[in-house]
């Protein structure tokens, strides 16, 4: 059996292909013409062996879709008898005469892309504002299978665009953990640029606390801004446990951060607060690998679990501002930076509360996100 | 005295900006929005130092100009008695009512910026479209000084905008030579994604050509555009063939578009074993990669004097191979090349490195003396004399 990802939105491709080429199936990568530079497979690893198995098409930009030749597309699928794919590339199969056995969409290329909207058209490519949409739809409508996670807006629009196939959900695995799980990390920080400085707050610190939402890219809402609020949380759990000593980190990416460096100034706390440059997401995974307590926003739901997935897959105690006191995941739903700094102070003076929520949280990792999600694939694909 | 430089593209204006720091000037850094992750300064440092005197704009960007407000420029700008532009800085400051005091262009900001070109509009900023190249001219014909190294094509752009200020031409060093240099590097060996690879290439090698240009030889481009990647892999594969008791090892990017088109002409010549692909990465890892090779590549299409792998490969004083025509430049801007035109020449400049390693070590230090007195120094110097005007 051959199988060909194309496209590698969130690196999650790349850890599927790693797993099934685990299992000796013969799995290759493709990143296409829209795949952004963050989810290239060197952003998610430091072994280069990937590129025994990782190819770059020149094709998959909807913009340049009528540029494209039908020979281009089956040219680089010839041999592949599983197609599993994502974002605008059933277009581009459909234009082939080529149809994938599974989609795993990843959300706005089921509920936006195929729209029909007025974009800037290129020179050689006008066509493609018209012919993409409606040829992504008939792609949709082609494939064999949809899985992955299916919220209920992906599911409406996957009716909206009537597509039967059946579904199939199943989580998306985010980390390999081989080489970023959290038995293993540890032999790939000598090849960090930026560990000085988290191991430095390490030493010093009895408690690192660590934020790395990101804005999310080319999305039109407005992001949840919580990095100054993490510097007052800061500031009043230092005030409140003099003996303990507690810092920050943040990256310069998450929303408000500048912000955050400002409030830290007021508050004399600057000196607690380490920002990290924009990092790849393996170096990312290193500095919440040697914190303890992962801080973010969302709804702590397996749907939409945000930054929360990071930090339970690495071990570590979460806490999710936004989120329900019962939320789905195993993590601290908070409702307020003062509920946030009480949650805080509890996990101080409990520590062993906060290390049996961490054990609790990788084993629901393990269960129902790694466990499942590479079950469900394997399932998806007949393995 | 306090300095901006505002824009920082190719990474030039950081490298600027920490020389300036290292010989006592208050220079600061302002990225634009908009500007590529891949120019953030930690891009091309292993430490955090730029914190203190690098800050974020949160406008910049020529399609939303019309939608920016000019207190916003100002606010960030107005507490520096001198500030160096490149990028959009012309315009954002014209906008402000402020007057650019240096114009450092890196190409477009020169060559295209100024000039209307139908682009699509973008919501709540359609005017851009028509203001932005306007304002652009406005800013570069009002700054007070013009910089860079002296181009015939810039020369021509600045006198058809009627640039009103005094042309200062001298080059700006693109690269920081006070760590990126051979005797530092190793400094940064252990914060490196890559070394432990490189390090592997080195031992398994005895000589180690260094190709980090990006891969555009086959597809349609703009002359300019063309690297002559080819010629370089044809002329390895020879000296690889003519010289089997020596360990040829080529390393290269996955960068550009004829990066496949490379692989099969590698497989095609059966030297698979001798190249060693990396991914794109962070130029401070580059240099990391450049410390341990022993031959760096300029480019083999056209002639250039300068450029990024260029100044990057003479910086680390390794040889450079390249195409150079001597008689488009002035000899005081020149430095010792292994100037190479075809795969035939690359062959033997290759088997020549073989015979003669020492002259070719020789070389590469002679070029760096010139990188660190002619641009470096030289552009201290200068930068000095313009701020105390």
């Amino acid at each position: 059996m051959r199988v060909a990802f194309v496209g590698n939105m969130n690196q999650h491709a790349f850890v599927a292909v790693r797993h099934l080429r685990k299992l000796g199936v013969d799995a290759d990568l493709f990143i296409h013409g829209t795949d952004l530079p963050e989810f290239h497979p060197s952003y998610d690893t430091f072994d280069r062996s990937y590129m025994q198995y990782t190819q770059n098409v020149g094709w998959g930009d909807p913009a340049l879709f009528s540029a494209v030749s039908a020979h281009t597309v089956r040219e680089t699928l010839a041999g592949y008898d599983t197609i599993v794919t994502e974002g605008p590339v059933p277009a581009f199969l459909h234009h082939a005469g080529l149809r994938a056995q599974l989609l795993l969409p990843y959300g706005d290329d089921v509920r936006e892309l195929p729209k029909m909207r007025f974009r800037r058209p290129r020179r050689g490519a006008a066509s493609s504002l018209v012919l993409f949409p409606s040829a992504l739809r008939s792609g949709l409508r082609e494939v064999s299978q949809v899985g992955g996670v299916l919220p209920a807006d992906v599911g409406a629009a996957l009716d909206a665009w009537e597509v039967g196939a059946p579904r199939r959900p199943f989580p998306r695995v985010p980390i390999w953990d081989a080489e970023l799980g959290p038995d293993a990390i540890e032999l790939v920080f000598r090849r960090s640029a930026w560990l000085p400085e988290i191991d430095a707050v390490r030493r010093r610190a009895d408690v690192v606390l660590f934020h790395h939402s990101a804005a999310p890219v080319g999305r039109p809402e407005t992001p949840v801004v919580l990095a100054p609020s993490l510097v007052d949380v800061l500031a009043a759990v230092r005030r409140a446990h003099a003996d303990v000593a507690v810092e920050l980190v943040i990256l310069e990416t998450a929303p408000g951060a500048d912000l955050a460096l400002e409030r830290a100034e007021e508050l004399g706390i600057k000196e607690h607060v380490l920002m990290l440059p924009p990092v790849p997401r393996k170096e990312l995974l290193i500095a919440l690998a040697v914190s303890d307590v992962v801080i973010g926003a969302g709804e702590g739901s397996l749907a939409s679990p945000g930054i929360a997935l990071d930090g339970l897959a690495l071990g570590k105690t979460v806490i999710v501002s936004g989120a329900p006191e019962d939320a789905e995941l195993p993590i601290l739903g908070v409702g307020s930076p003062e509920a946030m700094t009480r949650r805080l102070g509890e996990y101080i003076a409990d520590r062993a509360l906060g290390k049996a929520l961490a054990q609790k949280g990788r084993a629901f990792y393990e269960r129902e996100i790694r466990d499942a999600g590479f079950r469900g694939l394997e399932a998806a694909l007949g393995l | 005295m306090r300095v901006l430089f505002v824009c920082n593209m190719n990474n030039h204006f950081f490298s600027v900006v920490r020389h300036l720091r290292d010989v006592g000037i208050e220079a600061h850094l302002l990225r634009l929005k908009g500007e590529p992750l891949h120019f953030h300064p930690s891009y091309d440092t292993f430490d955090l130092s730029y914190q203190a005197y690098t800050k974020a704009a949160p406008w910049g960007e020529p399609a939303l100009y019309s939608a920016v407000a000019p207190a916003d420029i100002r606010r960030l700008l107005s507490r520096f008695p001198f500030i160096v532009g490149c990028g959009p800085t012309p315009a954002f400051m014209e906008a402000a009512g402020m007057r650019l005091d240096m114009f450092i262009p890196h190409g477009s900001d020169l060559a295209e910026m100024p000039f209307f070109r139908p682009s699509s509009p973008t919501r709540g900023a359609v005017s851009s479209v028509v203001r932005f190249p306007m304002a652009q001219r406005r800013g570069i014909r009002h700054a007070r000084f013009n910089g860079g190294a002296y181009t015939p094509q810039f020369e021509e752009t600045f006198a058809q905008i009627g640039a009103e200020g005094k042309r200062e031409a001298f080059p700006i060093p693109p690269v920081y030579a006070n760590d990126f240099n051979a005797d530092r590097i190793d400094a940064f060996y252990g914060r490196s994604n890559w070394y432990e690879d490189f390090r592997k290439i080195r031992e398994s090698n005895d000589v180690i050509v260094f190709h980090h240009s990006r891969h555009i030889w086959k597809s349609r481009a703009t002359p300019i555009s063309k690297k002559g990647n080819d010629k370089l892999i044809r002329g390895f594969a020879k000296a690889v063939a003519a010289h089997p008791d020596v360990r040829f090892g080529l390393v290269m990017l996955e960068y550009g578009p004829d990066v496949e088109p490379s692989m099969q002409l590698i497989r095609e010549l059966g030297i698979e074993k001798n190249v060693y692909s990396f991914p794109l990465m962070a130029r401070r890892e580059l240099f990391v990669g450049i410390s341990l090779a022993d031959i760096v590549c300029g480019e083999f299409a056209i002639s250039w004097n300068f450029g990024g792998t260029i100044i990057e490969g003479i910086a680390m004083a390794k040889p450079l191979l390249h195409y150079r025509d001597d008689s488009m430049y002035p000899e005081e801007e020149r430095f010792p090349v292994m100037n190479v035109n075809t795969d035939e020449d690359i062959f033997r400049a290759l088997s020549d490195y073989v015979v003669r390693p020492k002259h070719y070590q020789a070389m590469g230090r002679e070029a760096h003396a010139w990188f660190k007195s002619y641009i470096v120094d030289r552009s201290m110097r200068e930068f000095e004399r313009v701020l105390s005007y």
